[in-house]
Order: structure tokens, then C-alpha cells, then sequence
């Protein structure tokens, strides 16, 4: 497949994004990618077009799974469309996910100051919900029935949007 | 304005080099999304929890919405760097919690949710960053900050994460400045980890030969280590600021032009703000290298009031740029030549 952009490199890096609902593809040669602005998605999270496409896949599958901040609701999509996290928490949710971010811009992910002088070292969510099991159950449940959609057995996908719809209505 | 005390107009810690420190705290509160995340009502509403928290702390605190300022009043608290330029411009949900003489202020719903700012004379950084830390310890306890033993302070930006602490000084380098240093220096100061850009309006001008050098680092390095790194490149640059001073205040054409200076500043009817601020950095330049004869900390003062909208303070209302030349023009003689200027009246 040849770059969109130039129209004569290899493109090497294909992108799937989400503009205001809208799924769209993109397909670039590294060239291209790095000056049209795709090597730095967002600020502070710097990429490289080589890790770019690993990073599209991670983010990829961490949208269907939908790990959402217990706290605010964000997911990492949210993080890297907003630019930035959605609450305190977030840190914590996708701490992995924003530690490349953080070495980039300190150079080193360790905190060594002093800490508040609350006694515990760590401040800890205040009371996380309590549906939270379900929501993890959905959760699992959504990325079983997604891989039943893609080998094509809707039998089994149906049965599973079933009991998602059960959990979601016992939140409620 | 002119009865009130100012933390910039302590006469006793006038520095030669160091104009003032600035040390700030960015803290968020745990279980709640950022300031940018909730609604103008939701912020007002916290925004007063916390005011009345720190008021039964702080009797002598004041709050304000900042909704209620006029916008030549807000633009004065940036000029005076009692707020920072961003929080100036924010428009909605944020209040500010001031000290009596502002060398205190508690910026709220901007950014972050909390953002606890000292400001100290001369070279002390660390008094600085002392004086916020009861405030700090109150509010944490209080309402408990977002921390994690790993990361530190859980802060909007990930660039403040960690310490979340912000120390910076600002320096007056008319000899580096002349000389043509001050490019080659920036290396030397990025490699502490430290910044150096204009202390005044958005930092990449450069007025009254004033500069800002700030931490950048907030991650793998103490508060302490923080501020001992700043503290010891202000003194490096004040070392290279002497010495480079010694060599050109024998200089025939700035003796000149400090003279000249002098006598715009005497005489001038209508002051812009840049060439105040020029003439200003001049005439201290002078004082420095008894060339002339004027007390430091007026002129430090006049760094700081010459400022558009802090004239405009002077008389509380929004005056035309003219009006606002003539005014400064005024405030520069009553300060500077109070004897010339008693004559006159």
C-alpha cells in the first residue's frame, strides 16, 4: 500500500482514529508521518513512528475493552484526545499506559520528594463504586463477544450481549 | 492602591541581582475530575469549600471570585505576578485567596484545583516554598490531595507531576543582557534542569532586562534539590552578571546613556511601559556602579507598578494608553526625585 500523503513511499504505519464518533483510517510512510505531526499525537506522549504502530494496536484493543477510570469514566482514548487525564485517578488506572509519557518529559519516572504529611503513603481513591465487579464483568464479557463477532459465531455473541444487557440492567 | 503594602515594596531586602522568588505548589483533590472537567456552578461550589476551609485557618486570607474583578484589575494581579498569565486569562470558576500584602496566593479551579503560590524578596526561593507549606498541609488534611508513592502529586499536566512544585527567580542581568551572554548561558541552565526565558508578558520578549529562571523537573528530585539547583545557578549568573558589569560600566557610551536615562525619567510628561522599564533597568545598572544615585528598592518597585494595568489601578478605573503615560510618567518622579517633584506641586 503506498503512503496517502506522498503517494510513493511504502506506507508503514496505518492508523485507525476516531474523530467526533467517526471512524477513520490513515495510511502513512514514516516520512510523512513524523512532519504531518503523527509521531506526536498528543503532547506529552510523545511517539515515534516506529512504536506508532504498536501504540495504534494497544490503543486499538484497549478501546474495545474499554477500561474506563472508576473515578471519572476516561478511558485512555479520552486521555489522548483530551490531552490530558480526566481526574487524579487516571494516573493510577492507565499508569502504564503514561509512563513512556512522563520518562519523556522528566527523564525519570520516580518520585522523590516529600510526601504529604498524611501518615499513609498513598492517598487511595475514595470509596470506588461498588458495581465496579459488574462493570469488570461487562467489560470482559464485551471483548469475548467482540472476538465471537469476528470468528462469526453470533449464536454465541447474541447469548453473551444477553447477559451484558442483565449485568448493565442489575446496576442499574 | 498607593496605601496599601505590597510584598514589593519591603525596602529591607533589596538583592542587587535577585528582584524576587517565587515558589508554587500545584495540588489536585483526590475522587474529583480536574477543574477543566467540571461545571462553572461545580467549581464556584468548590471553590467556596475551599475558600471557607482556609478562612477558619487564615482569618487574615482574603477570597475573591474572580468573575467580580474587572478585567484591568485581573491583568494587574498577573502584572504583579500574584496570579500566573494563564490563571489571568481563565474566564470562569476560578477565585483567588490572597495575604493581606499578596506575598500569598491560593489560585483555585484553573488547571488544577489547587495552586499555592509565595513570593519572597530577593534571592529565597526556599522561604518561599516554606511559607506555602502550612496552607499546603491544612488543605491536604483537610481535603487529602491526589498522591501516589510512585508518582507523586497527581496533577492535570504530567509535566507537574511529582513534586508539583514550581520554584522560579527573577533576575535583573543588564550586563549579561548587553553583552550578549545570556544565549549561550541557556545551555548550562538547561542542563540543571532549570529554564531562563523574559520575567515579563508571555516570556520570549524580553523587558527591563528581567528574566525568569524556573525548574522544569519535577520528577526523580526533591523539593529541596529543586530549589538548591536554582538557588545555585541565580548565583553563577550573578557571579558572570559582576563581572561582566566591571568591565562595561567603564564604558564611556552606557555612562551616557545611564545619565540620559536619568533625565527622561526626570523630566519625560509621557512614559510608555517599555521605555519606563528600559530607563529603569538602566538607571539600577547605574545605582549598582554608583554612577547615580537612587534607592534599589523604588526602582525594583517601579519594575513592578509601571505596569499598564497596575497604573490603571492607581486610580481604579481603565485609562487610555496617553492618560496611562502621563500617570507613570508621574509615579516614576514622585518616586525617584520626590524633592524635584514636591517643588513642581
Amino acid at each position: 500500500m503506498l503512503c496517502q500523503n506522498c503517494r510513493t513511499r511504502d506506507a508503514g504505519i496505518h492508523l485507525k482514529h476516531i474523530v467526533n464518533g467517526e471512524a477513520g483510517e490513515i495510511h502513512l510512510c514514516a516520512q510523512c508521518a513524523a512532519t504531518l505531526g503523527y509521531s506526536d499525537i498528543f503532547s506529552g506522549f510523545p511517539l515515534d513512528p516506529f512504536h506508532l504502530t504498536a501504540a495504534s494496536v494497544q490503543m486499538k484493543t484497549l478501546g474495545s475493552r474499554q477500561q474506563r477510570c472508576e473515578v471519572c469514566g476516561f478511558t485512555f482514548d479520552d486521555i489522548a484526545r483530551t490531552l490530558s487525564p480526566g481526574c487524579p485517578n487516571c494516573y493510577r488506572v492507565f499508569r502504564s499506559k503514561i509512563a513512556p509519557a512522563i520518562v519523556k518529559l522528566h527523564g525519570r519516572t520516580v518520585f522523590k520528594g516529600t510526601p504529604p504529611d498524611n501518615g499513609a503513603a498513598d492517598s487511595a481513591p475514595p470509596s470506588p463504586p461498588k458495581t465496579e465487579t459488574n462493570a469488570e464483568k461487562a467489560a470482559a464479557l464485551r471483548e469475548e463477544m467482540r472476538e465471537a463477532v469476528e470468528r462469526e459465531d453470533f449464536e454465541r455473541a447474541g447469548e453473551l450481549r444477553d447477559e451484558i444487557r442483565r449485568l448493565q440492567k442489575e446496576e442499574e | 492602591m498607593m496605601g496599601a503594602w505590597y510584598w514589593f515594596e519591603d525596602a529591607e531586602n533589596a538583592d542587587p541581582i535577585a528582584l524576587f522568588s517565587i515558589a508554587r505548589r500545584i495540588r489536585n483533590i483526590d475522587g474529583l475530575p480536574f477543574p477543566v472537567r467540571l461545571k462553572p456552578d461545580e467549581k464556584d461550589a468548590l471553590n467556596r469549600r475551599i475558600a471557607a476551609a482556609l478562612s477558619q485557618f487564615d482569618g487574615s486570607l482574603t477570597a475573591t471570585s474572580m468573575r467580580l474583578l474587572y478585567p484591568y484589575q485581573t491583568a494587574a494581579l498577573a502584572e504583579r505576578f500574584t496570579v500566573s498569565p494563564g490563571f489571568a486569562a481563565a474566564t470562569e470558576g476560578t477565585a483567588l485567596i490572597t495575604s493581606e500584602n499578596e506575598d500569598l496566593s491560593i489560585m483555585l479551579g484553573d488547571e488544577d484545583h489547587v495552586r499555592l503560590q509565595a513570593v519572597a524578596p530577593g534571592l529565597q526561593p526556599e522561604a518561599a516554598l516554606q511559607r506555602t507549606a502550612p496552607y499546603d498541609a491544612f488543605l491536604n488534611r483537610t481535603f487529602r490531595f491526589a498522591f501516589d508513592s510512585k508518582l507523586g502529586y497527581l496533577n492535570r499536566s504530567p509535566a507537574n507531576i511529582g513534586t508539583g512544585m514550581r520554584a522560579s527567580v527573577v533576575l535583573h542581568l543588564p550586563a549579561l543582557s548587553r553583552a550578549g551572554a545570556l544565549p549561550a548561558l541557556s545551555s548550562a541552565v538547561a542542563s540543571l534542569g532549570l529554564s531562563i526565558k523574559g520575567a515579563y508578558g508571555d516570556g520570549l520578549s524580553v523587558k527591563g532586562d528581567l528574566y525568569r529562571i524556573s525548574n522544569k523537573l519535577t520528577m526523580g528530585i526533591s523539593e529541596e534539590e529543586a530549589v538548591g539547583n536554582l538557588k545555585s545557578m541565580c548565583l553563577q549568573l550573578a557571579t558572570k552578571e559582576r563581572r561582566t558589569a566591571e568591565t562595561l560600566a567603564a564604558d564611556i557610551r552606557l555612562r551616557d546613556r545611564i545619565q540620559r536615562a536619568s533625565s527622561v525619567l526626570a523630566g519625560a510628561v509621557l512614559l510608555t511601559t517599555n521605555e519606563a522599564l528600559e530607563l529603569l533597568s538602566l538607571i539600577r545598572f547605574g545605582a549598582l556602579y554608583g554612577q547615580c544615585d537612587f534607592d534599589l528598592s523604588a526602582v525594583n518597585m517601579l519594575l513592578i507598578t509601571v505596569q499598564p494595568a497596575n497604573i490603571n489601578c492607581l486610580v481604579g478605573a481603565r485609562l487610555s494608553a496617553s492618560e496611562r503615560d502621563e500617570l507613570r510618567a508621574k509615579l516614576v518622579r514622585k518616586k525617584l526625585f520626590p524633592a524635584e517633584d514636591a517643588q513642581k506641586e
